[in-house]
């Protein structure tokens, strides 16, 4: 028993020096940081990181911490990625923590450069999460970590929930984390898209806390159009219309309000209804000449949110009508978007994919020049549309108005 | 020894047949006098020996001797009847010395428990029982005459199991209570009481109860040979025997159950355990055990089945709690940040910023403070409790976080694995996690989650290999049994328990061989 017991201890004592504390951190040790941005400037990769101050966001301990600034933004630069990471010891108390980072922020200028030693580093490392969203900003990328979000503590945690908000309740933009883009640029079609994230409004940036007393914001962070990556560089931008077709395009809608003309005269689309659920399948089709057809059905269902012509929704045949002028504006989006995509020669809606899963060996072929051949396919858009609800009420306002004065 | 050097030599008048003569056993002397002496001396001439000398009616030219000790016996029987029916009585009988005897234990005496004795060694013992010792002139045999007056307590409430629901009695030090307590639950022949005495100075009375034909043979003989093979000077709880008879010594979890209340050693009888009753406490031992069983409390079989099971649930969630909690927190905090969300991540750092220690003695010094609150709670005079809760709370708790020497969350940490460990109904249990909790805490500290599953791993080896007399105490999970699943972590209702019993009794005689 004894000797159990000595061998227990022996082994134990012997696996503490093998193993060790060396990996230990407390927490006070790391600084955690909450978004990077990345510049390339005079051919030096400049990185910088927004690092929490945690005792600036807690609500707990001493009432001196409020008014502190909940971030604070610094920047490193050298010739790799990597080095300039490594550098940042030389100006940081803390071992930074990229575990936490919500975001990353990329300058136009390392975009039309490429990303691939980037994505490198996401593919290579274990403390950097491919869950991080990716941003492409016109211009430089520091500013936009520097930028403080009213109601919000920590702006790269915000900014995430942000996008995740936006895929999630209006489906512009996708909201693209590392491993999408990773998947998407190891696919067959070897393109992305990636939303732009701008600073809007006054020249003067929120980066001061004092900003935030105010009832007002002079500057916000938006996003901006959707930048479209080819092989790992920016190949072009489309506008916020446009990249809501890609969306359709390739079967990302989750929920979007959506605007229409319920008059049939060219009036303005002043009514709306919220699209509550959508499914777009691609079937490519070879055509003899070898040109392929890709035959898009949309199936979509929604509800009506408002409406603004005098007419009587209980008919069946009204709604059969509205139902199709909605189909069209759906199929309207669809095709400007397309057009959008087949001027920047980069599949970002995924037929390539849609044709090597179905058509293997021919897409073995012209796997290569896909990019250049894609514009000439020819789209086949069949939209379903389906309204599911029409609210609480039957009549507009003013119709019902009119009623109660007979 | 001295006396039966004495005795032997001294008597030269052997007595037919009656006296033994083994090698302790020192007969009477027919003399009263030297009987007397003999007695005082062997006792110490204690104060509260007590010899009284006297001659009753019933033969005259017959000095008789009443010897006891005052403390022990009941006065009042003594004089009521013992002393006077011998004076009152008038009879001239023809008999002297062991006849007398005789004729005095069949006669006069009415006082339920009698008997004779002729060993020295014998009558001692029961005079240190409480017994009267009759002595005549002339007769080589002693008349034992029971008349102790034991000082106890009454049948009071459990204090240590308390139950919402069911019966509100609980065993007290007295053998005999402890045994009719259990005789009133379960009215059945089949109830076997097998009774020794263990110990050389306290002469501890000890009850081996089970039901015969649902106990294991193999069981019974098991735990009663232990207790036979047991030599030692003292027995003064239940956890002497506990700690002679367990499988296995080096190991923090206990093979043997302990419990105050009648039910749950009822309960445990009619499941086929065996129970062990030591006189002078109240906690009776319950064996063969399982692992599983320490998480079951007899109010589980009283309440319905669905609410049972749901605390039954909570309990084994409690002890991985208790068990778990700290190491969990240290590994996370120091090792594994990146599993925490980030805002959570975030308030746990705003709370360590500036605290000086790293996380493991941080931990370690908050689970030492709080177990000698905890110590210092069960040890301290009743009238003082409210000032350690004030000083535990309020002072370390708040204080400490102020000051900064530890951070809030682990007070939280801390104060929930506290509470987590008083879920678990079986207090040896909970210590045993209790205790636990600290290897886990430094394996965390060293190795992180690594360790705590290496940890973990290695415990779940030391159980599947526990035995508490010949029964897996890891079982009905190892061996896996289906049928025991319904009792296990879950109390099914007792309709579809009343059809695993029966079938049960045919597993159990299988699974002991």
């Amino acid at each position: 028993m004894y000797r159990l017991l000595t061998r227990t201890i022996c082994s134990f004592l012997i696996l503490m020096l093998l193993g060790g504390c060396w990996n230990r951190v407390e927490m006070n040790e790391i600084g955690i940081i909450s978004a990077t941005a990345v510049d390339w400037e005079k051919g030096k990769w400049v990185v910088s990181y927004q690092l929490v101050i945690p005792q600036a966001i807690s609500s707990q301990g001493n009432s001196s911490a409020t008014g502190d600034a909940p971030v604070n933004v610094f920047s490193t630069e050298a010739e790799s990625i990597r080095k300039a990471i490594g550098d940042a010891s030389r100006e940081m108390s803390r071992k930074l923590y990229f575990a936490h980072n919500q975001i990353i922020v990329i300058s136009d200028t390392v975009a039309k450069k490429g990303i691939s030693p980037l994505l490198e580093i996401y593919m290579r490392n274990t403390d950097a999460r491919e869950t991080v969203s990716m941003f492409i900003a016109k211009g430089k990328a520091r500013k936009l970590i520097e930028q403080l979000l009213p109601v919000e503590k920590i702006p790269g945690t915000a900014v995430q929930r942000l996008v995740e908000n936006e895929a999630a309740s209006s489906s512009v933009y996708p909201d693209m984390t590392m491993y999408r883009i990773l998947l998407d640029l190891l696919g067959p079609a070897q393109a992305t898209g990636i939303p732009q994230l701008m600073i809007s409004g006054a020249k003067q940036p929120l980066s001061s806390v004092d900003n935030l007393k105010e009832t007002y914001t002079r500057a916000k962070i938006k996003l901006g159009e959707l930048g479209v990556i080819s092989g790992d560089k920016l190949k072009g931008w489309l506008t916020p219309d446009e990249a809501a077709g890609v969306m359709w395009l390739s079967d990302k809608v989750k929920r979007t309000t959506l605007e229409f003309d319920c008059t049939n005269k060219g009036e303005p689309k002043d009514s709306s209804i919220i699209i509550g659920g959508a499914k777009t399948s691609l079937k490519p089709e070879q055509r003899s000449d070898g040109r392929w057809i890709m035959n898009i059905s949309v199936k979509a269902n929604g509800t009506l949110l408002e409406y603004t012509c005098p007419n009587d929704l209980q008919k069946p045949e009204l709604l059969k009508q509205e139902e199709q002028k909605i189909a069209e504006e759906i199929k309207n989006k669809m095709e400007t978007s397309w057009k959008a995509v087949s001027r920047l020669r980069t599949d970002i809606v995924g037929f390539g994919k849609a044709i090597s899963s179905k058509y293997p060996k021919q897409w073995k072929q012209m796997q290569k020049d896909w990019n250049e051949e894609f514009p000439e396919t020819v789209l086949n858009i069949d939209v379903k549309f389906k309204l599911a609800r029409i609210g609480f009420s039957n009549h507009t306002f003013k119709e019902a108005q009119s009623n109660t004065r007979k | 020894m001295f006396f039966n050097h004495t005795n032997s030599s001294g008597t030269k008048q052997p007595k037919g047949g009656s006296s033994r003569k083994e090698g302790k056993e020192a007969p009477f002397s027919p003399s009263l006098k030297n009987n007397i002496d003999t007695f005082s001396r062997r006792l110490g001439h204690s104060s509260d020996l007590e010899i009284k000398s006297f001659v009753s009616d019933l033969a005259p030219d017959i000095t008789m001797s009443l010897i006891y000790l005052s403390e022990m016996v009941n006065e009042q029987t003594l004089n009521d009847f013992i002393l006077r029916p011998l004076m009152v009585v008038k009879a001239q009988a023809e008999e002297r010395s062991d006849d007398l005897i005789r004729l005095i234990k069949e006669q006069m005496i009415q006082v339920g428990s009698t008997y004779s004795t002729d060993s020295i060694e014998e009558a001692i013992d029961m005079l240190l029982n409480g017994y009267c010792l009759m002595l005549i002139q002339e007769s080589t045999t002693g008349l034992m005459i029971n008349v102790s007056s034991k000082e106890g307590r009454t049948v009071s409430e459990p204090t240590t199991q308390t139950v919402l629901r069911g019966p509100q009695q609980s065993f007290n030090e007295s053998l005999s209570t402890n045994i009719n307590l259990i005789r009133q639950i379960i009215k059945s022949p089949d109830l076997h009481i097998e009774s020794m005495i263990i110990g050389t100075q306290t002469r501890t009375q000890i009850a081996m109860v089970y039901l015969h034909g649902i106990a294991s043979e193999d069981v019974v003989k098991t735990i009663y040979d232990r207790l036979a093979a047991i030599e030692v000077g003292s027995i003064l709880e239940s956890g002497y025997i506990e700690a002679l008879i367990q499988d296995k010594v080096y190991t923090p979890f206990p093979t043997l159950m302990n419990s105050e209340r009648p039910d749950a050693v009822a309960g445990g009888l009619l499941e086929g355990q065996i129970a062990v009753l030591v006189d002078g406490t109240p906690f009776v031992l319950l064996a063969p055990v399982t692992l599983f069983q320490f998480f079951q409390t007899p109010e589980d079989y009283y309440h319905r089945f669905d609410i049972a099971t749901f605390l039954r649930l909570i309990r084994f969630v409690a002890f991985l709690i208790s068990m778990l909690l700290p190491a969990l927190y240290i590994a996370v905090t120091t090792f594994h940040q990146e599993m925490l969300p980030t805002t959570l991540l975030i308030t746990l750092a705003a709370q360590r910023e500036g605290i000086p220690f790293p996380g493991l003695v941080e931990a370690m010094s908050m689970e030492l403070t709080f177990e000698v609150l905890r110590e210092a709670g069960v040890r301290m005079p009743r009238a003082i409790g409210p000032a350690i809760s004030i000083v535990g709370a309020l002072v370390l708790g708040q204080a400490a976080v102020d000051a900064g020497i530890v951070s809030a969350g682990m007070v939280m940490v801390v104060s929930f694995t506290a509470i987590s460990s008083f879920v678990i109904p079986q207090f040896n249990i909970a210590i045993s996690a209790r205790l636990i909790r600290f290897t886990f805490m430094l394996l965390a500290g060293v190795f992180g989650f690594l360790g705590i599953v290496a940890g973990f791993l290695a415990m779940l080896i030391h159980l599947a290999g526990l035995e508490s007399f010949g029964v897996p105490y890891m079982s009905p999970l190892a061996p896996f049994n289906w049928s025991s699943m319904k009792d296990t972590f879950i109390r099914a209702p007792h309709k579809v328990l009343l059809k695993r019993e029966a079938t049960n009794k045919i597993n159990r005689s299988s699974k002991l061989e």
